[in-house]
């Protein structure tokens, strides 16, 4: 198997150095290997001449990659920086324009809340002066029909006290008139008697006389009881109004002490807004302040 | 940052205003940029001066003007969390009698609470306040109140007379 394949490469190399003789094959084979030494020897010695890196080249070579690296990273920064700033850039442009929507809406809803406080204002105070009219108004109705209801109470009051004058002048002389006619009767039956015989005419007179006294004692007696009777009924019906009248009176002072707070309070309002300078008002708030501090509302 | 500010609006105004300096440092004109030049035109002399302060705080305090400008929104939603009184007052005062209510309030009440200050003309003679969203007034007509039996009398001694 060798063998052929070694007498193979032979043909092989007759035909590739078809021509040729054995002595120039070995020749050119001499040669081959001759030029093969030379260049191993060659290379040893060019290895051989290369210089070994010295310490001041190492250096050199240390600070030239240093330098580059910084140059590296320098440039990096750079370009970092420049990075930065344009997102900053971006970011503060982004910012910006938020900003002015912003300033924008709420220049709107300034203009629209301004418009609304406006509206309002003007509501409020016509309706205050609506009400304070209108108050004023019901304050007057009020004292009116109180001073009325008061004049008709005296009114009524004079009236029943004159009446009741009238009536005992009355009273007073009728009992007169009945003591008066009590006296004449006494003094007729006193004359008829007289007419009688003596001694029945002394009895007779004596029991006008005397029916004719308790007749006019009775009648005085009723007449003074009737008048006591009218007295206490008078006086407790005099007590009785004037204490509806009081009641009356207080419940309607107390309405109007409290309109007048309000008409006091209203007004002072307006015109402490007016009067007062800014140091006043300043001072004012200072002693509202101090006043809650005193009432412990801070706490 | 609340020593000089007492009152809830100045002190989102003067963050607002912070930031919008800090914008113009930091994106725009770099270290070039002045306070006082950027926000001239947005307000008064006083608030100048009460940020130029802060400004100067900051420095002092070796706080880089990035981590001012990103902590700005959250001392913002922080300031939420201060104790609070809304006060209603009759009229608008200026704002060095504003700085004395805020002060009032600091030394008698808490030292670090805020003023929302608002206008209502109904609290004429004093004022009203919300306290712990509570309402309490103390207007004229509390003192009205108050005085009422006094003034009722003084009234009708008066009407008597007439």
């Amino acid at each position: 198997m060798n063998q052929a394949t070694l007498s193979e490469n032979i043909m092989t190399s007759s035909t590739l150095f078809q021509g040729w003789g054995t002595i120039e094959i070995l020749l050119g084979m001499s040669l081959f290997i001759c030029a093969g030494l030379l260049f191993v020897l060659i290379t040893i010695i060019y290895r051989q001449r290369t210089p070994t890196l010295m310490p001041e080249k190492a250096k050199e070579v240390l600070i030239n990659a240093e330098e580059r690296a910084h140059a590296i990273i320098t440039e990096a920064r750079i370009e970092a920086r420049n990075l930065r700033s344009t997102i900053e850039k971006e970011r503060l442009k982004a910012l910006s324009e938020d900003h002015q929507a912003v300033e924008r809406f709420l220049d709107a809803y300034r203009f629209q809340l301004e418009k609304n406080i406006k509206e309002l204002s003007y509501g409020v105070e016509k309706e205050h002066l609506h009400a304070t009219s209108r108050f004023v108004e019901s304050l007057q109705n009020i004292e009116g029909r109180v001073s009325l209801n008061a004049d008709e109470a005296k009114h009524s009051m004079d009236s029943f006290t004159s009446q009741s004058s009238t009536l005992f002048e009355r009273l007073s002389y009728e009992i007169e008139n009945v003591e008066e006619g009590i006296q004449h009767l006494a003094l007729a039956l006193e004359e008829a008697a007289e007419n009688e015989s003596d001694k029945n005419a002394q009895i007779v007179r004596e029991e006008m006389q005397k029916i004719g006294k308790e007749t006019a004692r009775s009648v005085v007696e009723v007449a003074k009881g009737l008048n006591e009777v009218l007295k206490v009924n008078l006086e407790k019906e005099f007590k009785s109004i004037s204490k509806e009248l009081g009641q009356y009176r207080e419940a309607r002072m107390r309405l109007i002490n409290e309109r007048i707070l309000v008409l006091i309070e209203e007004t002072a309002q307006i015109a402490l807004q007016k009067k007062l300078s800014l140091e006043d008002q300043a001072e004012l708030v200072y002693r509202s302040l101090e006043e809650a501090k005193q009432r412990g509302v801070f706490v | 940052m609340l020593r000089n500010t007492y009152t809830t609006d100045d002190f989102i105004e003067r963050l607002g205003l912070m930031r919008k300096f800090y914008n113009k440092r930091l994106f725009a004109d770099g270290e070039d940029a002045v306070l006082r030049d950027v926000l001239r035109d947005d307000c008064d002399e006083r608030t100048l001066t009460v940020l130029e302060n802060w400004l100067e705080t900051f420095t002092t305090d070796s706080i880089q003007p990035l981590v001012i400008y990103e902590a700005l929104d959250s001392i913002q939603e922080d300031m939420m969390g201060l104790p609070a009184v809304t006060l209603y007052v009759p009229v608008r005062f200026a704002p060095e009698e504003t700085e004395k209510f805020g002060k009032w309030f600091r030394e008698n009440i808490q030292p670090n609470i805020l003023v929302s200050l608002r206008i209502d003309p109904r609290a004429t003679g004093g004022c009203s306040f919300i306290w712990k969203d509570v309402f309490y007034d103390f207007s004229l007509k509390y003192f009205i109140d108050k005085q009422r039996e006094d003034i009722v009398a003084s009234f009708n001694k008066y009407m008597h007379a007439k």
